[in-house]
């Protein structure tokens, strides 16, 4: 028995929201990711050392950071330490892939929710209509971000230039010139970009108030000093209170014993919670919000400013979902500022680029910040460097838990009469702010259209229709 | 003018292609010329119109949904452009079919889920499975390909294709082989001004189609082959990327380019295995149906012998079980 | 075989100097030779027997026979052909 389904819109890759009904009443509401491309299947047998240039396909929109945590896990199967030259151009790869995410995130999938919701078809056009500054500004930064993965990783998408070791090739240097001279020019398109953002997130108080946080860790790596590093660190998993639970290192197949990966009959995504956690009361956030609260200090005046003004408004450690946008323009500020530091200062050409590795293979994971929250990527490989075993776990598995946990504690209890026409928007509210790349999670199965949302009855055994829904 | 309606749609997918569509679709004259009526990367709508003039489809077929998908895009649409390598030729996605659909699912989720959408048994790239009018390839394809396919359609340039292959962009200076000797793994001390091939790395370069400016060599890394086949390759129902390659070494190698070309062919496939040259083709029936291509025995070799699946998912079980 | 030598064009731009042409012509004579700049040169064109196999071993597919076959395609569905004119 089937009710309304609802197609959801302004993500990346698919998903379905399944809301079960006792009569009118929403008694549980579960959600699906989907996605099969086997990116834990297909590469063994071939050789791990090309598992970098493999794995940024897992995720287009942030295949730089896929590239730089693949890397990282393949120098330990290679058992390698990667020379410090080598280090900074990866950092840099990823520090400009996170540029780019967070200005792409807020102009073309999240604040366009902030539109009224009765704007047709709902867009980055739209929001450039109502917002054209914010939507240019925000652009360049997009653009910008997407110059510094090319020059440092030879790609703009799916980057190319990280080895087992190191990398490649040292960047050319005018290149980099170039780019740094660019981030002393658009200095002031960032403070109207954040102006922009700031103020549009701050009209909307009352809706980010409304959506109250029922996930119950956060995790995310902590550089331990400053400046802000999404790349190397401690991972921490703190609690409601912020008090910390657990911590593993950024290397190395420890994860295992801190968190759990969990099967559920209706999804291909595998959802993570801690050790022996419950599914449905121990889910974990990870993501901007989860790294504003465990990062101590970003090393930038500006952007600690901003998170400290959040604080203020929203207690710490700041737990409401939508804050997540917040959070989004507050490493976009020190990002860019971080940035613009390297690129003036750093010294990228000192050879060694790359170290030889010490054996054929082994097993290694490497553990780094993506955009939305944290990545792993875990192999093992034969002595003749053949992979023999993959693990990927992306960020939208382990936030998988937090939205369910979250699309809960909003709709049970209340009835359809009740949220009528409404019921679209509450939920895409939710799922938007964790910005799941259903896509990039490689644990999770199909489907082709976005978010669908399906309507069931309690009773009924989830089955999904063969033919996909065509009206709202 | 009025403007033309466009639908993005977006099968399974990365998302790189999105968001290079997306750039394209920022170019002004693009934005001025179309309407964009659903994309549900970027647009909140929801339904796809009966009717558009043009669609761009990226991603590869790999489920029911996927597929019902591509049939409606296919009826709504006057002029469909498949976009990326996923797109015209399974790309990396394609990669899968080298394991039974069941072995990967038994090793990811234990029991393969029962509760949702069908995955097909192989993976298909739509440009098999529907005309199409148009198709920008490479992973992630460039947006000023895009963007020109677009500009086509609107009428105001023709596009020529270029019958070429990487190797006329790539800065590296080729040389006479020496010696057939292939070696394996990333060209770490390889020189930077001569060809991969001449110094015995395997190089995709001469198999893959032109356009995208050789940005991997130039970083010092082999071309594997993210543009899709060439058309020398793709073309001829007798040749294959196994066999042209083979050739073209072994002239360089000053052998003779039929018997020649069979040692070295040889020796290629045992070097790397026959599934290294189809890593973004395997799935591609221009490549699957060609009499002398390896694309099929590739993926033999799991059917052939399930102890290597169960081999994989053994292994599997035993790193995650700690 | 026709009566006019054909004519043949190498398109420098893509020329990689591999000389591979020259190694493979099927002519007795040769119809390339290597020119002062490296690049093979077409000095015999009158000899060529049309085989085409300098084209199957050029790397970067620079080298154009007019006046001949107009084409290789020897698939016989037209398929792909039809789709490879429109790759961008
Ligand atoms: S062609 Fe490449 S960029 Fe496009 S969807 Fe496939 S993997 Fe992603
Ligand atoms: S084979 Fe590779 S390295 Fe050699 S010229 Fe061609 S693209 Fe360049
Ligand atoms: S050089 Fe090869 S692998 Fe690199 S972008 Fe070009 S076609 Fe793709
Ligand atoms: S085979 Fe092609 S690339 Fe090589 S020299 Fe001859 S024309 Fe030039
Ligand atoms: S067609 Fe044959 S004979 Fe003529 S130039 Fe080419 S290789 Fe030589």
């Amino acid at each position: 028995m089937e009710g309304r389904k609802l197609l959801m819109t302004l993500l990346e890759g698919h998903a379905t929201v399944y809301i079960k009904t006792e009569g009118d009443k929403i008694v549980d509401v579960l959600y699906q990711g989907v996605d099969v491309r086997f990116f834990e299947t297909f590469w063994v047998g071939n050789l791990v050392d090309e598992m970098p240039r493999i794995t940024p396909m897992i995720c287009g929109v942030c295949s730089a950071t896929h590239h730089v945590c693949s890397a990282k896990a393949v120098d330990m199967v290679r058992g390698v330490e990667p020379p410090e030259t080598a280090i900074r151009i990866r950092d840099a790869m990823n520090y400009g892939l996170h540029l780019n995410n967070q200005a792409m995130h807020l102009v073309a999938l999240g604040l366009p929710d902030f539109l009224p919701p009765d704007t047709p078809r709902r867009s980055l056009i739209q929001l450039s209509k109502a917002r054209p500054e914010l939507v240019k500004t925000g652009l360049e930064l997009v653009e910008l971000g997407f110059q510094v993965v090319k020059v440092f990783g030879g790609r703009d998408v799916h980057p190319i230039n990280a080895i087992a070791g190191g990398v490649a090739r040292p960047p050319n240097k005018s290149d980099v010139e170039k780019l740094a001279a660019l981030f002393r020019e658009k200095e002031a398109t960032l403070k109207r970009f954040v102006e922009e953002a700031w103020s549009l997130l701050q009209e909307n108080h009352s809706k980010i108030e409304k959506y109250k946080p029922s996930y119950k860790y956060m995790m995310a790596i902590d550089p331990g000093k400053p400046p802000y590093n999404p790349s190397h660190g401690t991972v921490k998993i703190i609690d409601e209170k912020g008090g910390v639970k657990t911590t593993f290192p950024d290397k190395g197949p420890e994860y295992l014993h801190a968190l759990d990966e969990h099967t559920v009959d209706y999804s291909y995504i595998k959802m993570v919670t801690p050790k022996g956690g419950d599914l449905r009361s121990d889910s974990i956030m990870v993501g901007a919000l989860a790294r504003l609260n465990i990062v101590t200090d970003y090393g930038v005046e500006w952007a600690n400013e901003l998170r400290d003004k959040i604080f203020e408004e929203w207690g710490k450690p700041a737990r409401h979902t939508l804050l997540t946008h917040y959070a989004r323009i507050v490493e976009t500020v020190a990002l860019y500022e971080i940035l613009k530091e390297k690129l003036a200062s750093e010294d990228y050409y000192t050879p060694p680029h790359a170290n030889p590795p010490t054996r054929g293979g082994g097993e290694g994971a490497g553990i780094v910040e993506a955009p939305r929250g944290l990545l792993i990527h875990h192999y093992a490989a034969d002595e003749a460097s053949r992979t023999v075993f993959v693990n990927i776990i992306t960020p939208t598995a382990i936030n998988a838990a937090a939205i369910e946990a979250d699309l809960r504690n909003h709709l049970v209890g209340k009835t359809l009469t009740e949220l009528g026409d409404k019921l679209y928007a509450e939920v895409a509210a939710i799922v938007r702010a964790y910005d799941p790349c259903m896509s990039c999670s490689t644990h999770t199965a199909l489907q082709p259209a976005p978010i669908t949302i399906r309507i069931v009855d309690a009773n009924t055994p989830i089955k999904l229709p063969l033919k996909p829904p065509r009206r709202r | 003018m009025a403007k033309l309606t466009l639908a993005a749609v977006t099968l399974t997918a990365c998302g790189g292609c999105d968001v290079q569509i997306m750039r394209a679709l920022l170019h002004p004259d693009i934005m001025e010329s179309f309407e964009i009526v659903y994309w549900p990367f970027a647009v909140e709508e929801t339904r796809l119109p009966e009717k558009v003039d043009v669609a761009l489809v990226n991603g590869v077929v790999r489920t029911e949904e996927d597929l019902e998908k591509l049939r409606e895009v296919r009826k709504a649409a006057r002029r469909l452009i498949v976009v990326g390598s996923c797109a015209g030729f399974s790309g990396i996605a394609g990669q899968a079919d080298y394991w039974p659909t069941d072995a990967s699912l038994r090793a990811v989720y234990g029991k393969p889920p029962e509760n949702t959408v069908k995955v097909l048994r192989r993976v298909f790239s739509p440009a098999d499975l529907v005309p199409v009018d148009y198709i920008v390839s490479r992973c992630p394809p460039l947006v000023p390909s895009i963007v020109s396919a677009l500009r086509a359609v609107l009428g105001k340039t023709s596009i020529e294709t270029v019958e070429s292959t990487v190797c006329s962009q790539c800065p590296r200076r080729i040389k006479e082989i020496k010696e057939i000797h292939f070696k394996k793994g990333m060209p770490r001390d390889a020189d930077p001004e001569t060809c991969f091939l001449s110094q015995g790395y395997l190089c995709m370069g001469s198999v893959t189609l032109v356009g995208c400016g050789a940005p991997c060599t130039r970083f010092g890394l082999p071309c594997f082959g993210c543009s899709g086949p060439s058309h020398e390759v793709a073309l001829r129902r007798d040749s294959d990327i196994v066999i042209a390659l083979a050739r073209k070494i072994a002239v360089l190698a000053g052998l003779d380019p039929v018997e020649g070309a069979e040692t070295v062919k040889k020796k290629l496939l045992e070097t790397y295995g026959p599934r290294r040259f189809y890593v973004f083709t395997m799935g591609s029936e221009v490549i699957r149906t060609k009499p002398n291509a390896y694309a099929v025995e590739a993926a033999a070799e799991t059917r052939l012998n399930p102890e290597l699946c169960e081999k994989m998912i053994e292994t599997r079980k035993k790193y995650l079980r700690r | 075989m026709p009566v006019k030598p054909p004519t043949i064009i190498i398109d420098y731009d893509r020329c990689k100097k591999c000389l591979n042409c020259i190694r493979a012509c099927t002519a007795f004579e040769g119809v390339y030779e290597k020119g002062e700049d490296g690049y093979p040169k077409v000095v015999r064109p009158e000899y060529c027997v049309e085989c085409l196999i300098c084209h199957l071993v050029c790397p970067s597919n620079a080298i154009t026979h007019k006046n001949y076959r107009e084409t290789l395609v020897l698939d016989l569905s037209g398929l792909p052909i039809e789709r490879y004119k429109h790759i961008v």
